[in-house]
């Protein structure tokens, strides 16, 4: 028996959102501790990380560890029928589906079947970051905009107390350079000078996915290696974390 | 195997040009290939993933392959496609590309053969709405971690623009010099391969099971085989004498396409003379088949060719045309339904006929084939003599066929071969007819079908001005539209005559006689020679008269025409000879 209560539909339709942006098909992890889910896009640039523990429920139980495979269309389009009010009830039925409730005064349920996926669960990178800070969502949204008029990939660079985002293309260059002390910095911390491009686009499309959930976002990295995003997805422990590989050369 | 050693040898294989050498070097890599993966390598040097029949096709399209191409080398969409206009080439665009790959990857596993194969194989089976997205990310998720030199060939492979330069045979010679000792086995491996065209099944049987694995290769049902295939004379003289002068059996080469059918129980299959799935095309003739086939299971060929279905006259090819596309086929069902004329059996019950000769498989044929009006064994003669075979070929053009197929009875059936055993006889000139030609309507055949109760085909002819008398030239029974089907009737009823009326001349005898007094217009694709036709008889070859091929009712009556203003035969005779053209081939 699994049973996953939350208080909003919020969460759901950003993580459907999220991991719509990277795979077709999703594999989701119930303990008792919680619910988890891990992927990688197929072509191995981005990958989400999943957690949400049982605290982060309004009401959660899971006698024996089980794992559910959805398509994720289907997930997007289910829970997009909630309304923010409404509260959600996932529930495993007999019959190999997935049963959800909507409930804001009366009741909506919907049952949906869950697939066979083949697919195995992908190895987390094992990272140790040098750069670490905290920015609103709305400077990382505007920033990356701006770089996007000229370039499909921004390079990163910080030192002890400035954080720089440059683009170029042959249509010209970009740069937005941000101070620690800025109001947007929430937080900025380098162990060493770090520099690294990343594609914009797989950027962009992971804050539009969650730009209903969090209000901030914590970014690490280092020279030549991946960029890794923490979303928060409520204030109970729910998160969400997105790796992406870097680009190979700044230009 | 890893993927990038039969990368490094499509490399090879494609600086080399002589055949030998390439032999070799395919065998090699045969050789060193696990036995669970060489049909998958089979295919993918033909740059295919499963035998044609099965209708597996990559052919991404370039548009899509580019994208995949700009993810993982982490380039613009700009760039990527500037590469490949320069070079003009996919694979080399991507090998370049790749080899200043600017995305990283999180996690990178190597390429195996097996990976690539399965891949690709997802690629080409993805099909309806979100296929698009997901072959993208398939095809990404190679080249991610593809060497330049695997991007070049996957690239090439999934856009259906792999060129090796080997050939299905070279891969069968390299199978033989691989598995079975070398060249000597050569026939057997090309024998098996033509009952059984399937590269990757053949490759993998001859490692396995060596040469005794090939020798129980045979016909099987849902398996096409390759078309024996026949070569050309241009003379019925010439024809014997390659024959050497014995009774041979003639057919009618009928202008329609070339089916192979498989049946099992109430299940059929048709296939293409290119061996591709046609059932969809035809699946009238397959009911057809269903109903007048009297065996289970069978292998047989036939023509399949449209019919007019209120005569059941014979209509060009092209009207075949209307079944080659995706929608609307059920229309063309019934606008042009079609007659099968089946010409050989390979495969009755549990046995394998491939192997008797042509007499013993054209007798089966006969107790198989139930002759209704859409089905017959084709028309057929026995003969050593040229002139009855020049005869029955002007039959055969009367009708609508294009010649004769001229088959020597003790002939195995030879898959995939072209030989003398069958060779087509096809004139050598045709006369093309530009201008439509006014002739007088002479008599009425009684219609079936939609014009059962009214004349379905109509027999006319042309004025002889010297002799004055009305000979016979063609029956036409197309063009009319259902208010001519309704009119021409009344018209021609004051005019309608128990016997051959006077001044008539035709061997035909239609149901009714018509004195000569309309004249209406008629356009037909060429003027051949005819022994039944009374038109010109003699004046181009002793015994041969003149008649149309195709004709058609343009739908005007030309009231403003008495009918000894009608086309004249020297008029017709001066036609045939100045539009005389050599038959192309």
């Amino acid at each position: 028996m699994f049973l996953a209560k939350s208080a909003s539909t919020t969460e759901w339709r950003a993580i459907s959102a999220a991991v719509k942006t990277l795979v077709e098909e999703a594999t989701f992890e119930a303990t008792s501790e919680g619910l988890t889910f891990r992927a990688m896009d197929p072509s191995h640039v981005a990958l989400v990380d999943l957690t949400l523990p049982n605290s982060s429920f309004s009401s959660y139980s899971c006698q024996k560890p089980t794992k559910f495979s959805v398509r994720v269309e289907d997930l997007v389009k289910l829970v997009g029928r909630g309304d923010p009010k409404d509260s959600l009830e996932i529930r495993d039925t007999e019959e190999d589906s997935l049963a959800f409730t909507f409930q804001n005064g009366y009741k909506r349920e919907f049952t949906i079947h869950l697939i066979e996926s083949t697919a195995a669960s992908a190895p987390l990178p094992k990272l140790e970051l040098e750069t670490k800070a905290t920015l609103t969502k709305s400077i990382l949204d505007k920033v990356l905009a701006d770089m996007s008029v000229v370039a499909d990939q921004v390079t990163i660079q910080a030192t002890k107390d400035r954080l720089t985002f440059s683009g170029k293309s042959d249509i010209g260059k970009a740069d937005v350079s941000l101070n620690k002390s800025d109001a947007d910095v929430l937080k900025l911390e380098s162990a060493a000078d770090s520099k690294a491009s990343f594609s914009i686009e797989y950027i962009q499309s992971i804050l539009k996915a969650l730009s209903s959930v969090a209000d901030t976002v914590d970014l690490a990295y280092s020279s030549k290696k991946p960029l890794v995003l923490t979303f928060a997805l409520n204030s109970q422990g729910a998160k969400l974390l997105f790796y992406l590989a870097p680009r190979v050369s700044s230009d | 195997m890893d993927y990038a050693e039969v990368a490094s040898k499509y490399a090879e294989l494609e600086a080399m040009s002589g055949r030998n050498e390439i032999t070799r070097v395919l065998a090699d890599l045969l050789k060193s290939t696990p036995e669970d993966e060489l049909a998958s390598l089979a295919y993918m040097t033909q740059g295919k993933l499963r035998p044609d029949y099965e209708g597996v096709e990559l052919g991404l399209a370039e548009k899509l392959a580019l994208r995949a191409l700009a993810n993982a080398a982490g380039l613009s969409q700009d760039k990527v496609y500037a590469a490949y206009v320069k070079h003009g080439d996919i694979g080399t665009a991507a090998e370049e590309l790749m080899t200043s790959k600017n995305q990283g990857t999180l996690f990178s596993e190597g390429l195996t053969l097996r990976r690539v194969y399965d891949t690709l194989l997802r690629i080409a089976r993805q099909s309806g709405s979100g296929s698009m997205e997901t072959k993208l990310r398939e095809l990404a998720s190679l080249l991610n971690d593809a060497s330049p030199l695997e991007a070049k060939f996957i690239m090439r492979t999934v856009t259906g623009e792999l060129r090796l330069g080997v050939a299905d045979y070279t891969v069968l010679d390299a199978s033989a010099l691989a598995f079975l000792g070398g060249k000597g086995a050569r026939g057997l491996i090309e024998h098996a391969y033509n009952v059984h065209p399937d590269l990757g099944f053949i490759v993998a049987s001859a490692a396995a099971k060596g040469l005794k694995g090939l020798e129980g290769v045979s016909a099987e049902v849902g398996v096409p085989i390759r078309p024996m295939l026949a070569e050309r004379l241009s003379s019925a003289e010439a024809i014997v004498e390659k024959m050497g002068g014995r009774t041979v059996a003639a057919e009618y080469k009928l202008d329609g396409e070339r089916l192979q059918i498989h049946k099992e129980g109430a299940e059929v299959a048709l296939f293409s003379r290119r061996l591709e799935v046609v059932t969809s095309h035809y699946p009238d003739a397959a009911d057809l088949v269903n109903e007048h086939v009297r065996a289970r299971r069978a292998i047989l060929e036939a023509e399949v060719v449209a019919i007019n279905q209120d005569t059941g006259e014979y209509l060009p090819f092209q009207e075949l045309m209307h079944r080659r596309r995706k929608y609307g086929v059920e229309q063309a069902i019934s606008d042009y339904p079609v007659a099968l004329n089946f010409f050989d059996i390979l495969l009755a019950g549990t046995s394998d006929l491939t192997g008797r000769p042509y007499t013993a498989r054209r007798r089966k044929l006969e107790q198989v084939v139930e002759q209704t009006e859409r089905t017959r064994a084709v028309p057929k003669i026995s003969t050593s003599s040229p002139g009855e075979m020049e005869k029955f070929m002007e039959d055969a053009i009367t009708d609508g066929c294009e010649g004769l197929v001229v088959k020597d009875p003790d002939s195995p059936y030879r898959a995939g071969a072209r030989e003398f055993a069958w060779i087509k006889l096809k004139r050598e000139y045709r006369s093309e007819l530009t201008d439509a030609i006014d002739l007088v309507v002479i008599g009425g055949f009684h219609g079936r079908g939609r014009r059962a109760g009214t004349f379905g085909t109509y027999l006319l002819a042309a004025y002889d001005s010297k002799r004055r008398v009305f000979t016979s030239l063609a029956k036409v029974g197309t063009g009319f539209s259902d208010q001519d089907l309704e009119m021409l009737p009344r018209l021609l009823d004051p005019y309608e005559s128990r016997v051959k009326p006077p001044g008539v001349e035709s061997n035909m005898v239609p149901d009714v006689w018509f004195r000569p007094h309309l004249v209406i217009e008629v356009i037909a694709a060429e003027l051949t020679l005819s022994p039944v036709h009374t038109a010109a008889m003699g004046r181009i070859r002793p015994g041969a008269g003149i008649s149309l091929r195709f004709p058609k009712y343009t739908g005007k009556n030309r009231d403003d025409k008495a009918p000894e203003d009608a086309t004249t035969v020297d008029e017709i005779v001066e036609m045939y000879q100045g539009q005389v053209k050599r038959v192309g081939g």
